[in-house]
Parts: C-alpha cells; sequence; structure tokens
C-alpha cells in the first residue's frame, strides 16, 4: 500500500505540474468568463442605436420614443441595484427608507419598476438618497449609456416627398453617419395592409431591429384595446399569467419549487458534464505519460521497484486526485465568480450548495464521479501500456474519444425525459452507467433502478479495473504493435486472451 | 559456501514462435562482476527482465537471492536499465529519492542519501536540476545512483556504459569495482569487449538466446588459439612450415602484419628463428592471446553460422568453462 501511495503521489505531483494541466485548468473558466462577457462588454461598448421615426399616423414615434427611455431607466436601475449590491448595506436601508430599498432591491421589472423610480424623482435623485448608504471609499457607480436613442427627424427628411426621400436617408444612416435607422409609419398603420418601413445601412443592427418592431406591436395593441373597449386601463396589456411549479417528489411536504429547487435538478448534469471534460483534459496526459515511460524504460524500473498492479493503481489513484483537484477549482471558480459577478450571487451559491448537500445525492454523485473517473483512466491507461508511440495510440483515441462523449450528443434529447425508456436503457450501458446516473438522480428514478445501476456501476467499474490492470501489465512492457481495435475491445470484457493474457 | 546470488536452471522465454531465450543455466557468485555478453538480440534484455521479475520463464527455475521470484527481494536489488529510465522533469535528489523510497527507504532517509550520493559523485551543483537538463553522461550517472540508494546486495546493471564519454566510463567503472569491493553482486550486460575484460569475474556470452560461454576471462582466451604477428616487406609464406603453426594470413587493409595462429604450447620463437635464417628484417614482432573481442566475434559468429547449419560442434572446452555444444541443446 505504501508503495502504491507513493506512485500516486508522485503521478499526482507530476500530473498537476505539467504545464498542460495548468493551462486546462485557467482554460475552461477562462473561456466561460470569455462568453459570459464578451457579448456584454460588446454591447456596452457599442456605440448608441440612434433612429428617428417619420410618423405619418401619430401617436408611434412618442411610443418609441418612451420605449427607448424606459430601456435605459431599466439598464440603469439594474446597474444601481448591482452597485449597492456591491458597495451598500441594504439592510440599514431597509430599515429607514422601506419604499427606496424596495425598488433598489427588489427584483420587479418594466414599467412598474420604472414607475417607482419616477416616483423616487429619476435616477440622479435616488443616486443622492443612496448616498448615506453606500460604504466609505466606494468608487462612484458606472451607470450605462443609453443602448437606443431616439432622435427627432431631421427638417430635411421630415419634409422630403417619395421621390427626395431615398437621397435624403442616404444622407443620414450607414457607417459614421447620424442615424441606424429611420422608422417611416404610414398614415393607415395598423390596417390589414400597411406596414412600417424600417430603414437601415451599413452593420446590422438587430436589436434596434427587435426593439422597434417590438415597441410598435406594442403600441397597435394598446390602439387595439383602446378603440375595443375605451377607458379601460392600457395596463391590462402588462398582465402575465403567474404559474408556480410544485414537486410532490421533493422532499418533505410538497413546496413551489425553489431556485434552491432548480439547482438540486441541473448541478448533477454540470457535474456529469465536468467528469466528460476532465477525463477530455486528463486521459490524454494519462496516456501519453505511459507512453513516454514505456519508450525511455522508465516503466522497467518501475516495475522492478513495484507491481504491475500497484504502478497501475498509483497510477489511477493520482490521476483522481488531479481530477478531483480540477473540479474543486472549477468549482471554486464558479462559486467565486457567481458570488462577486452575479446579481444575489451569495444567495444563489448558497442555494446552490444547500440544495446539493441537503438533496442526499452528494455522496451517490461522488460515487458516480469517482467510478466514472477510474472506468475512462483505466481504459486510458491501457491503450498506453498497448502503444509503443503517440501514432500507434492515435488508432484507439479517435474511436475511444468518440464512445466516451457520446452521451453528451443525447444530453438534450434526455433533458424532455429523464426516465423515459431511452434514457433508462442508456443507464443499463455499464460504461455510461455513472454519467447517466448523475444526470438521472435529480429526476427521482425508481428506487430499484437506483440500486441495481449502482451495484451495476460498482462492479463494472472493479471489473473494468481489473481487467485494464491485465492488460497493463501485460503490455507495459511489449514495443510490438498494438492490437487491433476490435481484439482491443473484446479483451476489455474478457472475450479475448490474445491481449489480456 | 553461501548460495549462489542468481542460479538459472533451463530458462526458456518465448515470444510467440519466437524463443528469445532457450534453455539458460548459469550461476552467479556473491560478490561477484559478472559480464552478460551478446550481440544484439541474443536475448540479454529479455534474461534480465525474467531476472527482475518482470517476466514469467516459459519454462525452468531461477532463485534470486535464494527466492524464487526477484518479486520478494525487490528491495535488495537494484537495477539500471540501458536508456536510463528515468522521468526527464524530477529533479536529480528527486529522482534518486523516488526509487529508494519505492525500494523500501523513508522518503526523507532517501533524500538525505540521494543528496549525499550526488555530492560523492560530484554532481552536488546539480541537486535539483532536472534530468532533462543534465548531460548523457550527468543522467546516467543519477541513473546508476537512483539503482544503489537503497543500498542493494545485487545491482543489475543494462548497458551500463553506453553512450557515455571515456571520462564517465572511467568513472563508472571505477563505482562498480568499488561496489564488488563492498561485497555487492554485480551483473552488466555489455557490448563493449574491453569493460568486460577489465571488471568481470565471470563472463556468460549469449548468442540468439542460447548460451555460448560461461566461465572466466582466461578460460575464454583459451578458446582461440595464441597469435603471432610479424612485420616485414618480405614474403613469409614459408613460416605455414613452422612447427606449432595452425594458419597465417597475409597483411591486409585490416591489418599490416602477417597473422599466425599457434597451436597451444608452440614455440614461438621458431618463428623468429625461420626468419633469421633467411635474414628477413623484422619491422614488428608479438605473441598474444585471444582477445575477448576475438573470442566473442567468434562465439557469436559461430552461433548465427549455426542457425543455418546447426551441425556445428565445439573443438575444445576447458576444464570449468562451459562452451555450449551446439545444435544440442545441453550446457
Amino acid at each position: 500500500m505504501r508503495r502504491t501511495l507513493l506512485v500516486a503521489w508522485h503521478e499526482f505531483a507530476n500530473f498537476v505540474t505539467r504545464r498542460g494541466f495548468l493551462i486546462g485548468l485557467v482554460l475552461l473558466p477562462a473561456w466561460i468568463v470569455i462568453a459570459s462577457t464578451l457579448p456584454r462588454w460588446i454591447a456596452s461598448s457599442a456605440p448608441p442605436r440612434a433612429f428617428t421615426v417619420i410618423d405619418r399616423a401619430g401617436g408611434y414615434a412618442q411610443a418609441l420614443q418612451q420605449a427607448a427611455s424606459l430601456a435605459d431607466d431599466e439598464d440603469k436601475l439594474a446597474a444601481l441595484r448591482a452597485y449597492l449590491r456591491a458597495h451598500g448595506n441594504p439592510a440599514l436601508l431597509g430599515a429607514r427608507d422601506p419604499a427606496l430599498a424596495g425598488l433598489v432591491t427588489g427584483g420587479e421589472s418594466g414599467r412598474p419598476a420604472v414607475a417607482a423610480l419616477n416616483a423616487q424623482g429619476g435616477i440622479q435623485a435616488v443616486l443622492g438618497k443612496l448616498a448615506p448608504y453606500i460604504k466609505a471609499g466606494a468608487p462612484p457607480p458606472q451607470l450605462p449609456k443609453a443602448h437606443i436613442v431616439y432622435r427627432p427627424p431631421p427638417p430635411a427628411l421630415a419634409a422630403a416627398n417619395p421621390t427626395q426621400f431615398l437621397a435624403e436617408a442616404r444622407k443620414e444612416l450607414g457607417e459614421g453617419k447620424p442615424l441606424d435607422a429611420i422608422v417611416v409609419v404610414p398614415k393607415d398603420f395598423g390596417t390589414a395592409d400597411a406596414q412600417a418601413a424600417y430603414w437601415t445601412s451599413g452593420p446590422n443592427r438587430q436589436d434596434l431591429k427587435d426593439f422597434v418592431q417590438r415597441t410598435l406591436t406594442d403600441a397597435l395593441r394598446r390602439n387595439a384595446l383602446a378603440r375595443a373597449a375605451p377607458g379601460a386601463s392600457a395596463a391590462l396589456l402588462d398582465v402575465s399569467a403567474g404559474l408556480d411549479e410544485f414537486d410532490p417528489a421533493g422532499n418533505g411536504a410538497a413546496h413551489e419549487l425553489s431556485f434552491a429547487d432548480q439547482a438540486r435538478r441541473y448541478a448533477p448534469s454540470a457535474l456529469a458534464f465536468l467528469l466528460i471534460l476532465v477525463v477530455i483534459m486528463n486521459a490524454a496526459a494519462l496516456m501519453s505519460a505511459v507512453i513516454e515511460e514505456k519508450s525511455n524504460r522508465v516503466v522497467e524500473v518501475m516495475l522492478s521497484c513495484v507491481s504491475p498492479r500497484e504502478f497501475m493503481t498509483g497510477k489511477l489513484l493520482g490521476a483522481a486526485g488531479a481530477s478531483l483537484l480540477t473540479l474543486a477549482i472549477w468549482v471554486g471558480f464558479a462559486v467565486a465568480a457567481v458570488w462577486t459577478l452575479m446579481p444575489g450571487g451569495p444567495f444563489v451559491v448558497a442555494s446552490v450548495a444547500g440544495a446539493i448537500v441537503s438533496g442526499g445525492t452528494l455522496p451517490m454523485l461522488l460515487l458516480c464521479f469517482v467510478c466514472g473517473l477510474l472506468t475512462y483512466a483505466s481504459i486510458f491507461l491501457a491503450i498506453g501500456s498497448l502503444a509503443s508511440s503517440i501514432q500507434d495510440a492515435q488508432a484507439y483515441v479517435g474511436p475511444t474519444m468518440i464512445v466516451v462523449i457520446a452521451p453528451m450528443i443525447v444530453m438534450p434529447a434526455l433533458l424532455s425525459d429523464p426516465n423515459g425508456a431511452f434514457a433508462v436503457a442508456l443507464t443499463w450501458i455499464p460504461i455510461y452507467t455513472p454519467f447517466f446516473m448523475m444526470f438521472r438522480l435529480p429526476w427521482h428514478p425508481p428506487a430499484l433502478q437506483v440500486v441495481l445501476a449502482t451495484v451495476l456501476m460498482i462492479a463494472f467499474t472493479a471489473f473494468l479495473v481489473v481487467q485494464m490492470a491485465r492488460i497493463f501489465a501485460a503490455h507495459v512492457l511489449s514495443t510490438d504493435r498494438p492490437p487491433k481495435f476490435g481484439v482491443f475491445l473484446r479483451s476489455l470484457v474478457g472475450f479475448s486472451k490474445h491481449v489480456a493474457n | 559456501m553461501p548460495a549462489p546470488a542468481l542460479d538459472l536452471n533451463g530458462i526458456v522465454k518465448r515470444f510467440g514462435t519466437f524463443e528469445a531465450v532457450r534453455d539458460l543455466s548459469f550461476t552467479h557468485e556473491q560478490g561477484r562482476i559478472l559480464g552478460f555478453l551478446g550481440p544484439n538480440g541474443a536475448g540479454k534484455t529479455t534474461t534480465l527482465r525474467m531476472m527482475l521479475g518482470l517476466l514469467a520463464p516459459d519454462a525452468g527455475t531461477m532463485r534470486i537471492l535464494g527466492e524464487a521470484s526477484a518479486r520478494t527481494v525487490r528491495n535488495r536489488i537494484g537495477y539500471l536499465p540501458e536508456e536510463r529510465g528515468l522521468y526527464k522533469r524530477m529533479r536529480a535528489t528527486a529522482a534518486i529519492a523516488y526509487v529508494a523510497a519505492l525500494k523500501g527507504l523513508e522518503m526523507k532517509t532517501a533524500r538525505l542519501r540521494a543528496r549525499a550520493l550526488l555530492q560523492e559523485y560530484g554532481l552536488g551543483a546539480n541537486l535539483e536540476t532536472r534530468i532533462e537538463g543534465l548531460s548523457k553522461g550527468m543522467a546516467q550517472k543519477v541513473a546508476f545512483l537512483a539503482a544503489l540508494a537503497h543500498d542493494p546486495e545485487l545491482l543489475i546493471l543494462d548497458e551500463p556504459f553506453s553512450g557515455l564519454d571515456p571520462i564517465n566510463q572511467q568513472t563508472m567503472e571505477n563505482s562498480v569495482r568499488a561496489l564488488a569491493r563492498q561485497g555487492k553482486t554485480i551483473l552488466f550486460s555489455t557490448h563493449t569487449m574491453a569493460q568486460a575484460e577489465r571488471l568481470c569475474d565471470r563472463l556468460v556470452i549469449l548468442a540468439r538466446g542460447r548460451k555460448v560461454f560461461d566461465g572466466t576471462l582466461e578460460q575464454a582466451r583459451r578458446l582461440l588459439p595464441r597469435r603471432a604477428r610479424i612485420g616485414a616487406d618480405a614474403d613469409l609464406t614459408f613460416l605455414r612450415g613452422v612447427p606449432g603453426v595452425v594458419s597465417l594470413a597475409a597483411p591486409g587493409p585490416a591489418q599490416p602484419y602477417w597473422e599466425m595462429e599457434l597451436q597451444e604450447g608452440a614455440d614461438s620463437s621458431l618463428l623468429l628463428a625461420a626468419c633469421f635464417e633467411r635474414r628477413i628484417a623484422l619491422t614488428h614482432f608479438d605473441v598474444a592471446d585471444a582477445s575477448l573481442q576475438d573470442v566473442f566475434v567468434s562465439l557469436a559468429g559461430h552461433e548465427a553460422k549455426a542457425e543455418a547449419a546447426p551441425a556445428y560442434a565445439e573443438s575444445s572446452a576447458d576444464r570449468d568453462a562451459t562452451l555450449v555444444r551446439l545444435g544440442g541443446g545441453g550446457a
């Protein structure tokens, strides 16, 4: 055991100090940060979308102007809320000014939130009122600039007849010119055949086009409501149906599904996804390490010190340790990112952590993760022992990687029916049992399935590790060409003595 | 008399239909240096791997340090493979300490021992240098130290001198001698006959998986006739008629002298007398036993020929030495 642990520690230390490991460790979080912040950064750094309206029907230019202003106020309110979370004292504010606290800490959005903001005197007035509740030394708030800006139509454009319009529009539209879009609302807008015209040139401003279409649709509905029911409040159009979700299979009494419940459902899927990522990241390194050991005959020295089984077990433990460290660092990074960057970050972190721990599935999830890791790692170790060079190994790595990542392809389909026949069938494929069990656990699979799948998973993992150890011991000193992939696959399940002799 | 450190009896190893080691038997006494010689593909490395317990023989028995398997006496054996066998990214001290720890030393003790050995062998400035940053000679020394850091009784060295410059070869030879003086049993394989001649108490020569010689250097040399070499501008073919001359070869591009093989006990002064009688001016004269190189080439070459025509019969065998009867299969 001492020798196994020595090998494990050496492998772990060797693994985590490799440049490739460190790059892989940083790459995923970096990719997530880039993927999540880049669109926002691009949006925030982009110049505002400016548009004007030639409103021949009347009332629509005003609706578009108000909607642009509303969107701007909403963006600023969201920024203000984030600023208060980061630098303010919401508890003190709640005690002294509940109305203002309701505005800047609540989740209300849209017209009601902006109405409340205006009731407080607008964004600058609210900023002034919040000053006593901001911590000393806090940086000044950075409120976003208006993203969509309404400009009154230039007189020449407004006065242009249909033949002059094109020439005037060309003067105003396009890259480096004052406007991104000109909206022309015809006199009979709203009747069956009359449509608004959206003139644009240069880069595609889809967000502006969507905004205009959404706002004009909204305005048309309001007009239709006013015609159908004179005197009815336009707020009727803001009404939406509430739908609370309950799950009788949850813990204790039936209760409304909270954010924590959602976290409990989807965190295991994320863990299953991470399992595949960790395998892809570490398995190739594990395999190439064995090939290197074979090629420079380190393996002979090692096997003169330890048995093949001790050597392979040590390697597996080292790789498992490195993978768990990877997982821990990624999870730690995610926690830190959510905590500091996401609105209500600490609440989200506490909810997810509480949901995973209190759900009672954490031990099972970890068991699945470790079994999956040992299964895949032992396969790649055996491949390394069969190959004399990276080129030899390629014949196995391609097909094996396809087998490993296959669950990710069917994952979206399973999300709609995690306990359906397809999902159950996949669970009984031993190599995928850890992955699909992790995925299905939050969806309350039948207890018998859980028990049988757990037995299958543990038994298959043990069987495979033993089989791989035999292959490893038989081939790790060989410099022969590796056997064909079919022979290798048969040897995995013990049907070929050619490899696992 | 203590039990031999190594005792191999009828060892056979096959890879598919290929017989890599055939009916190999020999013993190696404790505290001695055994040279394990043979051309490429002779089965040396396969035999060493079987001795180390890395491969199982298909037939035969062996005892290592009195045990049936090296696996039970791993910690008493040190092993240096042909290609250093070190992790390139490890530092010198850690590389030695890791092997020593796997061989049973406490890690702290192993590190102290590794540092002391590196200092002793002139690598004090490279204690924390990665293996990939060392010269080939330095890395070979580190691998050698890794093999002996746990103070093994038996050292198995596979081509320990390959790739070393003459100075490092000399250092390594001195180390091997010093270890033998301390009572260590050493077995090393080599292609370099000069080193085997300088170091070994006993030799085992393999060719194509078979043992073709097992004995001392003197016994090996006596397998071939003594040779006389004479330098002269005249034609010396008349020396064929001198008593005791078995064969005579004229000078050629490879060697500038007339070369004669002499029967055992032949009087070499008769050659000089014959030349003086004919008033021939000599530029060179020497008489020497056959070199190990000659014996090796003769034995290994005969074995290669025997593959084609296995009816070769030995001409003579020394009292203690064993010259295997090719085609007969016995030792």
